[in-house]
């Protein structure tokens, strides 16, 4: 169709764009207003703590913990963030926003214990966690707690993952959860012993956010048996995309680390086999962008970053930065920011560069979040 | 001219560095094939170990002096074990070994749990090493034959009684030889030790393992001292029943400080770094641990001692410390925080 640019339609084209451009300057400025910021658990001389930055690096508020965490949550209509501890302990900060300070210390029920990860649900507007009762030795373990942050987080239910070992959770478009089963039975009571380390069942299950009930599992290959399935992230097709740890460190047929689901069944990622060998099958972290269409995974054990493209599946980015593990998506920028444990934040550029933001003395822990206030 | 000379000199350079690169390589697999060797003195070890003790439970009468040779050489299976306990790398982390065979700390009593519930029934099961992998690894290894030795034995008057300690017992050893074994054959057949370690990768796995085992000795092996009464934790030592705890402290640190001197001093020399101020840590630590030593009835618990002991874990974590910011910065080692354990 062809427009005529009359007088008229000059006008009206360049009055549309003149309000186009008053309501993106004052969008720009109601962002700029939201102040950017990542958190992360992290190590100084042997001391855990929890602490938020800008991005020059500057610690706005940091919480000293009495364990080591791994995951944390942001619980928006609060303004406050749920730091969850790592697997054997058993317990969650609430750190509070506005007062920043620790306001509540939730501890799991006798015979419980955290696995470091956790999730919101806007829609139910509750809290799950990713959780370990140790009274059973089977898939029977790995349950998911509830939490309601509106009820000063009561403990409001809880219900299987079915599968051992739980440890990333997330949301799909559905709103299921999808739980990255990693399979190694663990007890407390035998604090660095994995209890079934020749028989590892592990595998990804979406359950029903209001039932628990099990709408699907995926499991890998029985050649992957020695494979504990980690971390996950899913696409806008509620594709699943998962990273693994291998537990036969003894034998040299390296396989493939990282997976994505398509239509019920896993597929894995391609990694050039020198490569794959270096990777030491280790994978930290899994993060999409899906602006980008990219899936970045980080492999710490070998200082690395892959990134593939979405569509061709194909590595496009490889990134050397000592003792990376953390990937956060930055939605300010749209891209990938990428932590350290030597206190540097990176990010991937759109050249395939990459940034360095800052670097603090500090180590940074594994996950790290990044959110406006 | 002046060119010529340059590269003349740099070849030079070159030559002098990749003699030096080789030199270091040729260390690295020496001090390889030296705790192969430990290895295999903690099989011997066990070995003699378990002779002795199937001589005592042969023995029908309870000959204290046959019981005390077994003692002995238990403590002396404990020397070499110590001797390589800060290795945390290779087969050692296989089918979870190093737990099994020493379960330890064990901040839940677990062992204790357990052991009570199993004298208590007495198990045949136990008495089969190959059934006995599959058990708990609380009691596995070395904390269950402590106490077998140092307290089951002690009060063996009906005979059932010693049946069952000495096959429970003669269990452990076995499993602990075929481990013992296992680890062995791992460090010594490379064509196996490098399925777990990549060549240009060994130092800094015996670096990562001297700074874990440094932390694990901070945080595990020395109770708290602040407490009014410190005797109450006495339990809370590494080997408190054998009184071998200060030893197997001296014994991680002689193996920490060979490391130190065999692998990382001249290394340290050639940056031009103070090596001195390490090599006063550990003068430090063999004064103050000679001066426990000298001491042996009650050596933590009176107040000259426990200032000492204090001092003893001080001057572990400023070594420590050096190891983990320093050193690696001057030797060009990465030490890991993800890469140890990302989760």
């Amino acid at each position: 169709m062809e427009i005529k640019i009359n007088r008229r339609n000059f006008l009206k084209i360049s009055g549309m764009n003149l309000l186009g451009l008053f309501f993106s300057n004052s969008l720009l400025a109601c962002i700029e207003n939201k102040k950017f910021r990542l958190a992360a658990a992290y190590n100084y001389l042997q001391k855990n703590y929890y602490g938020i930055f800008n991005i020059n690096g500057d610690l706005i508020n940091k919480v000293d913990l009495p364990f080591r965490a791994h995951d944390s949550v942001i619980i928006p209509f609060l303004k406050q963030i749920v730091i969850i501890s790592r697997r054997p302990k058993n317990k969650l900060y609430i750190l509070d926003l506005n007062n920043k300070q620790i306001v509540k210390e939730i501890t799991s029920p006798t015979n419980r214990h955290f696995y470091g990860h956790a999730l919101y649900s806007k829609k139910t507007n509750l809290l799950y966690v990713a959780e370990n009762l140790f009274t059973f030795d089977d898939e029977r373990s790995g349950s998911l707690a509830i939490y309601d942050p509106s009820q000063n987080y009561k403990r409001v239910g809880e219900y299987g993952t079915q599968g051992i070992g739980p440890h990333e959770i997330k949301l799909d478009n559905n709103n299921n959860i999808v739980v990255a089963n990693g399979g190694i039975l663990t007890n407390p009571n035998f604090p660095r012993v994995k209890l079934n380390i020749n028989d590892i069942m592990s595998n990804i299950t979406k359950v029903n956010i209001y039932s628990g009930k099990k709408i699907r599992t995926f499991n890998l290959k029985k050649k992957f048996k020695d494979y504990s399935i980690r971390h996950l992230d899913i696409d806008n097709n509620n594709e699943v995309h998962a990273g693994c740890q291998v537990y036969n460190r003894r034998k040299k047929n390296y396989g493939p680390l990282a997976f994505y689901s398509k239509e019920n069944i896993l597929y894995s990622y391609k990694i050039p086999k020198p490569l794959l060998i270096n990777l030491k099958q280790y994978t930290g972290s899994i993060k999409l962008n899906l602006y980008t269409r990219e899936i970045y995974c980080s492999f710490p054990k070998d200082n690395r970053v892959l990134v593939w493209n979405m569509y061709g599946k194909k590595i496009i980015k490889n990134y050397l930065i000592n003792d990376v593990c953390g990937l956060a998506y930055d939605i300010n920028n749209k891209n990938i920011l990428i932590s350290d444990g030597e206190g540097c934040i990176h990010s991937s550029e759109p050249d395939n560069s990459l940034k360095k933001h800052f670097k603090k003395e500090i180590k940074f822990d594994n996950h790290f979040i990044t959110f406006n206030i | 001219m002046i060119i010529k000379i340059k590269k003349i000199y740099f070849l030079i350079l070159v030559l002098f560095s990749s003699l030096s690169l080789a030199d270091d390589n040729k260390n690295i697999l020496l001090y390889k094939e030296k705790v192969a060797f430990d290895y295999n003195k903690l099989v011997l070890s066990n070995k003699t170990l378990a002779k002795s003790f199937l001589d005592y439970c042969n023995n029908k009468n309870q000959e204290e002096e046959e019981l005390n040779l077994v003692k002995v050489n238990f403590t002396n299976m404990l020397y070499h074990w110590t001797n390589v306990q800060y290795i945390r790398f290779g087969p050692i982390n296989d089918f979870n070994h190093y737990e099994r065979i020493q379960f330890w700390p064990d901040k839940r009593g677990v062992t204790n749990k357990q052991y009570l519930k199993l004298i208590k029934k007495k198990p045949e099961s136990f008495k089969n090493f190959i059934l006995l992998a599959d058990k708990s690894v609380a009691l596995q290894g070395i904390p269950a034959l402590e106490r077998i030795l140092y307290e089951g034995f002690k009060s063996i008057s009906i005979k059932e009684e010693k049946i069952f300690y000495c096959g429970y017992g003669s269990a452990i050893l076995k499993n602990l030889e075929t481990i013992f074994n296992y680890v062995y054959e791992g460090w010594v057949n490379d064509s196996y030790f490098y399925e777990y370690v990549d060549k240009q990768d060994i130092l800094s796995e015996f670096f990562n393992s001297v700074i874990t085992h440094m932390e694990f000795m901070i945080n595990s092996k020395f109770i708290k001292m602040d407490n009014e009464n410190p005797r109450k934790n006495k339990n809370k030592l590494e080997f408190w029943r054998s009184n071998f705890s200060l030893a197997s402290i001296e014994n991680n640190i002689n193996s920490i400080n060979l490391f130190y001197i065999e692998l990382i001093k001249n290394k340290l020399i050639s940056k031009k770094y103070k090596v001195e101020i390490i090599d006063d840590l550990f003068s430090n630590i063999y004064f103050i641990l000679q001066n426990l030593k000298a001491d042996k009835a009650d050596y933590l618990f009176s107040d000259t001692h426990r200032e000492q002991f204090i001092a003893l874990k001080k001057n572990i974590k400023k070594i420590h410390f050096l190891f983990s910011k320093e050193i690696t910065l001057q030797i060009g080692i990465k030490v890991g925080f993800n890469k140890m354990d990302g989760d």
